[in-house]
């Protein structure tokens, strides 16, 4: 066992001092003297020191001392002992140069607290006094007090649940003295006994804010009452990096659920979905992109926003491949989110062989108006078309795009072509592929992916609710 | 003619008791220790406005008056300012000490003291009583540990008076005293001497140099600062902890630049702030409200609300008890926050539902008399004489 101890019973006796701590008497001038109180079981060194190590110092009388009687364990109290509560906690931020909470949010927490033990903590009072009336001007003042029982708190601390506690007054001794007091006399002595519900924790965890931000599918299905075990079978994701998304495919493009559950829960904050351009993410609310303020989004979300370390994380529709970038808000425009994308988190590229070689690249995309191949034509040169070279019904195609034979070279737009050495060859016809192929542009280090017969960039498109999420912590 | 019968024992004190008696007085001369005597006086005499049945005010003080007829005590005893020497004699023992809740106590502490019956009320003009205090120089400590160059002097008070039975001399008259004596404390019973300097020409009272008194407060004191490090008020801080203010629709409600009602010239709104204020807390639980508006934002303070606020703003109305903070929701002033925390210690600003009559210190004008707002209830609205 590690080891830990917070001082909690120390706190509660601290606590019962200061609730008995302030009492007056009269001095016999009118004014107020203070009783001391202190704990009762002193060690006898700190009480040598007290008396300055003389016998001749004098006690000072009225005095109260307090000390623990008993700590019993509340078998009443006790509760489930596995029982553990969260607490989500949003800090302000804090400026450790100045030393000052600042006006806006800062860390955020989730803190989770186990059941603690309950005990009864039970202490005596005795207060010393040198009359009858100055045992009274104390009394009356302390039993006011207790109707039948007073609060205490051991920290204001606002996750701490077993701070709160009362003191109820059990008993009541009016003196230690016997009457008729006899050949000697004692000093006379009133004790209180008081007990505390209290409890004994063990330590809080603290962590990174837990609350639940994404619902990423709904495991439950309605109509059947069961819950979809293949979400829930561990193992299928164990293996994984991140967990992905449940996500069907239905005439309205991609949704994120599960095949058992149709009943898509609210995923995401508002249920918003995003939509990637390039390096540029948008917010879509309610059919609309780009009309909300990413700021207000980040504000709702567990964690501290920090630019270009704050991460957004959006699951590939296609591959199911998590894309992962850090984002930064527009500083002119916050509804644009700005992100750096981690290119090692891109889908991999699809291989395409040809029979001069197999690549899952290709050296340029170029415009075949304009663009002359002849000074880049060496074997191997693979190309990606954005218009189309020659035509079947020519006659006489471009010289540039001709083979070494002469004979013209025919390829439609979005094809990809590969000079061999000595012709021109369509290795991948855009015209004819109904797959989804990624591939990377050596030229500009940008992955592309073909979808829907065109091509952009590979982290382009929509991404539905359920299919992204932010990590302000990065 | 007959010789008369031998008899030692006289109806009337003679020759041989005053020679014994001289003898004796001798004998304490030689052999025994000074003793200082504080003569006890009477208790002090109770104000005509203050006395009552039971504390009534005699004529005079005189050490036979009882201050306290109900518990029959003299609490607040006068002693004389000078100080009486004498020779007493008494059996030496060892202490020990006593550890008690209240610390170390002499556990034997009774000293039985003897001294010469002629002697002494010749000293003090009358009989020793009960509550003169004792004053023993041969006990002096001069190596106490304190940084004062003073010694400590040790005071006993004496319990009872009876006669001395080895003070019978063959006449079978008592030539001695004795003295049941016990350390005195610092209470109220001995302020009188306690409040005299401890020396000729020394700042310090006896008090100061004597009593545990002011190092036991310390020790209080630090102990319920401690308790005020650790729950400085009543309920929870969530001062530190943020807020998100929000939007009717539930979305996260900002202020931004392409706003067109913010007024930069109100000195409540901050350039910094990004998010707007909330009008509830984001927190709940037992006793959060304080003063302070929520996330650290501006505020303003007084009777009377101000003249064209601002949506957000926060005024605490400092006429309210307790204190209540409101937020101006662009139409009217909403109670956001009663400030509720006060303190848990006992002094004068805790001001809980009960302890505010306890700590209530004002009074009011009412009929032309400033009445104070706190009275005993046995005493509040008394008739007054008529007569």
């Amino acid at each position: 066992m590690l080891y830990f101890y917070d001082g909690q019973v120390r706190r509660y006796i601290t606590q019962i001092m200061r609730m008995l701590s302030n009492f007056g008497v009269d001095d016999g001038t009118g004014n107020g003297k203070t009783v001391p109180v202190m704990y009762g079981d002193l060690t006898r060194q700190v009480a040598n020191i007290i008396r300055d190590n003389s016998e001749n110092k004098l006690p000072s009388a009225p005095r109260m001392a307090v000390y623990v009687t008993a700590l019993e364990q509340d078998r009443d109290r006790t509760g489930d002992a596995t029982y553990v509560r969260k607490t989500n906690i949003r800090e302000r931020a804090y400026d450790e140069d100045n030393k000052e909470y600042l006006n806006y949010q800062g860390k955020n927490y989730t803190v989770e607290r186990i059941m603690p033990t309950p005990f009864i903590l039970r202490v005596n009072v005795d207060i010393w006094t040198t009359s009858t009336d100055q045992k009274l001007q104390l009394l009356e003042q302390i039993l006011v007090l207790f109707n039948p029982s007073l609060e205490i708190q051991t920290t204001d601390n606002f996750v701490d649940w077993t701070s709160l506690t009362v003191v109820h007054l059990e008993n009541i001794q009016f003196t230690n003295r016997s009457i008729p007091v006899g050949v000697d006399s004692e000093i006379d002595i009133a004790t209180l006994g008081f007990s505390t519900p209290i409890y004994i924790s063990p330590p809080a965890a603290v962590k990174r804010m837990g609350a639940i931000t994404n619902i990423i599918t709904s495991m439950f299905d309605e109509e059947r009452g069961t819950v979809d075990l293949g979400e829930t079978i561990p193992e299928i994701n164990a293996y994984d990096d991140y967990p992905i998304s449940g996500k069907t495919q239905n005439e309205h493009g991609s949704t994120a659920q599960t095949d058992l559950a149709r009943h898509s829960a609210d995923v995401n904050y508002k249920t918003y979905g995003v939509y990637i351009d390039g390096n540029n993410a948008q917010i879509i609310a309610r059919g609309a992109v780009g009309q909300t303020s990413w700021r207000a989004l980040i504000e709702n979300l567990p964690g501290t926003y920090r630019s270009n370390l704050s991460r957004i994380y959006l699951t590939n529709l296609d591959t199911s491949s998590l894309l992962t970038g850090t984002i930064g808000i527009h500083p002119l425009d916050e509804t644009l989110l700005t992100i750096n994308w981690d290119e090692d988190s891109f889908p991999d590229d699809s291989i395409i062989t040809s029979a001069y070689a197999e690549r899952t690249s290709i050296d340029a995309i170029i415009d075949p108006t304009t663009f002359n191949p002849d000074s880049t034509k060496v074997a191997g040169l693979r190309l990606l078309t954005l218009g189309p070279i020659g035509d079947v019904n020519n006659t006489f195609g471009p010289t540039a795009w001709q083979n070494n034979d002469g004979s013209d070279f025919v390829a439609e737009a979005n094809d990809i072509i590969e000079w061999d050495g000595t012709k021109w060859t369509v290795i991948f016809d855009a015209s004819e592929s109904n797959e989804v192929i990624y591939i990377t542009n050596l030229k500009t280090s940008k992955q592309y992916r073909f979808k829907n017969d065109e091509w952009l960039l590979s982290v382009d498109g929509e991404y539905p609710v359920g299919t992204w999420r932010i990590d302000l912590d990065g | 003619m007959c010789m008369p019968r031998l008899s030692l024992y006289k109806p009337e004190r003679g020759n041989d008791y005053e020679f014994l008696d001289r003898q004796i007085e001798e004998m304490f001369t030689v052999g025994g220790t000074d003793i200082n005597i504080h003569k006890y006086l009477g208790a002090e005499n109770p104000a005509e406005g203050d006395a009552t049945p039971a504390q009534p005010q005699y004529n005079a003080v005189n050490e036979t008056n009882i201050q306290d007829l109900l518990f029959l005590e003299n609490r607040d005893r006068k002693y004389d300012a000078d100080v009486y020497n004498t020779r007493a004699i008494y059996n030496i023992q060892d202490i020990d000490f006593d550890l008690s809740q209240f610390g170390l106590f002499l556990s034997n502490d009774t000293l039985f003291m003897t001294v010469h019956i002629r002697s002494i009320v010749k000293t003090l003009g009358r009989k020793p009583l009960s509550g003169d205090v004792i004053e023993l120089p041969h006990l002096k400590d001069e190596y106490a540990l304190n940084e004062l160059d003073l010694a400590l002097k040790r005071f006993y008070v004496i319990e009872d008076v009876n006669r001395a039975a080895e003070g019978f001399s063959p006449t079978w008259y008592p030539h001695l005293y004795r003295l049941k004596l016990k350390q005195i404390y610092d209470g109220r019973e001995y302020k009188d001497i306690l409040d005299l300097p401890a020396s000729e020409d020394s700042d310090s009272t006896l008090r100061d140099i004597l009593s545990t008194y002011e190092k036991e407060m310390q020790i209080n004191n630090a102990v319920v600062q401690q308790a005020e490090e650790d729950a400085p008020l009543a309920g929870y801080d969530v001062s530190h902890l943020y807020t998100v203010a929000y939007n009717d629709d539930g979305t996260v409600e900002l202020q931004t630049a392409d706003e067109t009602d913010i007024d930069a010239s109100n000195l409540t709104q901050l350039t910094s702030q990004v998010d707007g204020r909330p009008d509830t807390s984001g927190y709940t639980g037992y006793l959060l409200g304080t003063k302070d508006a929520p996330n650290g934002a501006p505020y303003g303070m007084g009777s009377s609300f101000p003249r064209s606020p601002i949506d957000g703003d926060y005024f605490l109305r400092t006429d309210f008890f307790p204190n209540r903070l409101f937020r101006y929701d662009g139409t009217k002033w909403m109670k956001y926050a009663d400030n509720e925390r006060i303190t848990l210690s006992n002094d004068i600003a805790r001001k809980t539902y009960k302890t505010r009559f306890i700590n209530e210190t004002a009074s009011n004008e009412i009929g032309g008399e400033q009445v104070d707002v706190r009275q005993s209830l046995s005493k509040a609205l008394r008739p007054k004489a008529d007569n």
